[in-house]
């Protein structure tokens, strides 16, 4: 992947459902292990993990939160399958959308 | 984090310059006043000291003469159980009819506010009577607000019900990631308002919570957010309110599905002893969605349902086992951006109008927790839950539907 990073996506401008479940399109979140949230090494591996054209949407935080946009084309749930099993790894998933509930 | 015990807040009320407690009287906790006695004699002569200190055993003051009915009041400086005031005749001359402790009326004031006629939703959970007994510290407790942001123009507070800046501080917008949460949909504005609408400032609507309120932007123009968006709303808030030193509660009026970064967000705030109240959804009678359905999972999570102007479970609203209380959640009047956003697209007003909601009733139940909180400040966020739950009112149906009953503000803040 590269490190070039894109904007983040604005939840809701470019959504995709899945099984009846919105996320935010090409979007993927991956948590860290907490006692790996600022291990550089593991960040680094992670992302090599990841798929070539990703791009960071937000870097890893001190808990160890980051945002990644995958490819055109990408299916976030797959990609959290295949990556969720990485040692450093403690969930992967796409970024679900909330909505206000009000009629 | 300052703590002011039960007893305190007791001590820091006075009438007539006598302090006021709270005793039980007739299996009811009541309030009294300390050291003053009335009695009832059937003669126009003032009871004499003697007579009143042989009655009471205490040393007395004084004495006032008794009014047309015979009413007057001994002084003392004892502190008397209420036993002791009531038993005091026994020892007193026959025509002493009664003795009891001078007991507490409150006045009941109506807010001035031009639509709180129609405010059917304050009425109906007794807030006045809530606002009447209230005495707790309204910067001890925030309410932050995650939602579509609130009015605000040229970087202001732009509404008339919502621009006080002593009690209405901006937070980020965390779906654009900048410092400027102003509302482009409305619904945020809406909540905020039903929550902390300025009271009693002779126009508008009136809030609950006359205290400290945080926006933070998370719901876009359409009033979508992301698991990411609620976590990072979770997060600016428990800083905010650590640097304020306040009790939190994070008011959630939208939902989704469940997911690890919505959990652990949940899981930060319970470690961070905030309190979580979240709508149970407009799913048409299907499940409610989460964080709300976390509610029993997490004992800082209440799932708020709807009910409309019959107690009854409107047929938007969601429902099941998740269920903690509900409150008024249809036909709601409540404030809205002084400009143009998408909820004008869709018909509604600027300034002020009606919606229909679980939302709705979600910011109705933040206030309760915090005039609760702030009343009962050394309470854990848990025992803040239990307290509204408990002291809800059950209706009859299933409780998939209503949870605990209705939210009553007086009962949750006796």
């Amino acid at each position: 992947m590269t490190r070039e990073g894109t904007s983040e996506k604005e939840p809701g401008d470019q959504k995709k459902q899945t099984h009846g479940v919105r996320h935010v399109e090409n979007q993927l979140i991956v948590k860290l292990k907490n006692e790996f949230a600022d291990n550089r090494t593991a960040r680094q591996q992670v992302m090599e993990a990841l798929p070539d054209e990703s791009t960071v949407g937000r870097d890893f935080d001190e808990m160890g939160f980051a945002i990644i946009n995958l490819p055109e084309g990408a299916d976030p749930s797959e990609v959290a399958q295949e990556i969720g099993h990485h040692q450093a790894i403690e969930y992967a998933e796409p970024n679900f959308i909330d909505s206000g509930t009000a009629g | 984090m300052p703590v002011q015990t039960e007893l305190e807040q007791q001590n820091t009320r006075t009438f007539q310059g006598r302090p006021v407690v709270t005793v039980e009287w007739q299996g009811e906790e009541v309030e009294s006043v300390q050291g003053m006695v009335a009695y009832r004699r059937t003669t126009p002569e003032p009871m004499s000291t003697d007579e009143a200190e042989h009655g009471l055993m205490v040393k007395v003051l004084g004495t006032t003469e008794p009014d047309p009915l015979g009413i007057g009041v001994i002084i003392t400086d004892a502190d008397l159980e209420v036993d002791h005031a009531t038993s005091a005749v026994e020892k007193m001359s026959p025509d002493v009819l009664w003795t009891e402790p001078v007991l507490l009326d409150h006045g009941t004031v109506v807010p001035n506010d031009t639509y709180f006629v129609q405010q059917w939703n304050l009425a109906d959970i007794h807030a006045e009577q809530a606002w009447d007994l209230w005495n707790g510290d309204p910067h001890k407790v925030i309410v932050a607000v995650l939602d579509t942001g609130i009015s605000i123009e040229n970087g202001s507070l732009s509404h008339q019900d919502l621009n006080d800046g002593n009690r209405f501080f901006l937070g980020r917008d965390l779906v654009n990631n900048d410092k400027d949460p102003s509302d482009d949909h409305g619904h945020g504005t809406h909540v905020a308002g039903i929550a902390a609408a300025i009271t009693n400032n002779g126009t508008g609507v009136a809030g609950l919570w006359p205290g400290a309120l945080l926006v933070l932007k998370v719901f876009n123009a359409s009033n979508d957010g992301s698991s990411v968006t609620f976590k990072d709303g979770i997060l600016a808030a428990v800083k905010f309110a650590n640097e304020q030193g306040a009790h939190l509660i994070i008011n959630y009026s939208g939902g989704g599905p469940d997911n690890q970064t919505k959990k652990t967000a949940v899981e930060y705030a319970r470690d961070n002893e905030a309190l979580i109240v979240a709508a149970a959804g407009n799913g048409f009678g299907g499940k409610i969605i989460f964080p709300a359905a976390y509610s029993e999972q997490y004992s800082n999570v209440l799932a708020i349902g709807a009910v409309d102007r019959q107690h009854q479970r409107p047929s938007f609203a969601s429902r099941g086992p998740e269920m903690t209380v509900v409150a008024p959640g249809v036909d709601i009047l409540s404030s809205l951006p002084n400009y143009f956003v998408t909820l004008n697209s869709e018909g509604k007003q600027t300034k002020y109008d009606r919606l229909d909601g679980t939302s709705q009733a979600t910011p109705l139940v933040s206030g309760l927790a915090a005039l609760v909180w702030s009343k009962w400040p050394h309470l854990s966020a848990a025992q803040v839950r239990e307290k509204i739950a408990q002291s809800a009112n059950p209706i009859a149906g299933s409780a998939n539907d209503y949870g605990h009953g209705m939210i009553d503000a007086e009962a949750a803040l006796s």
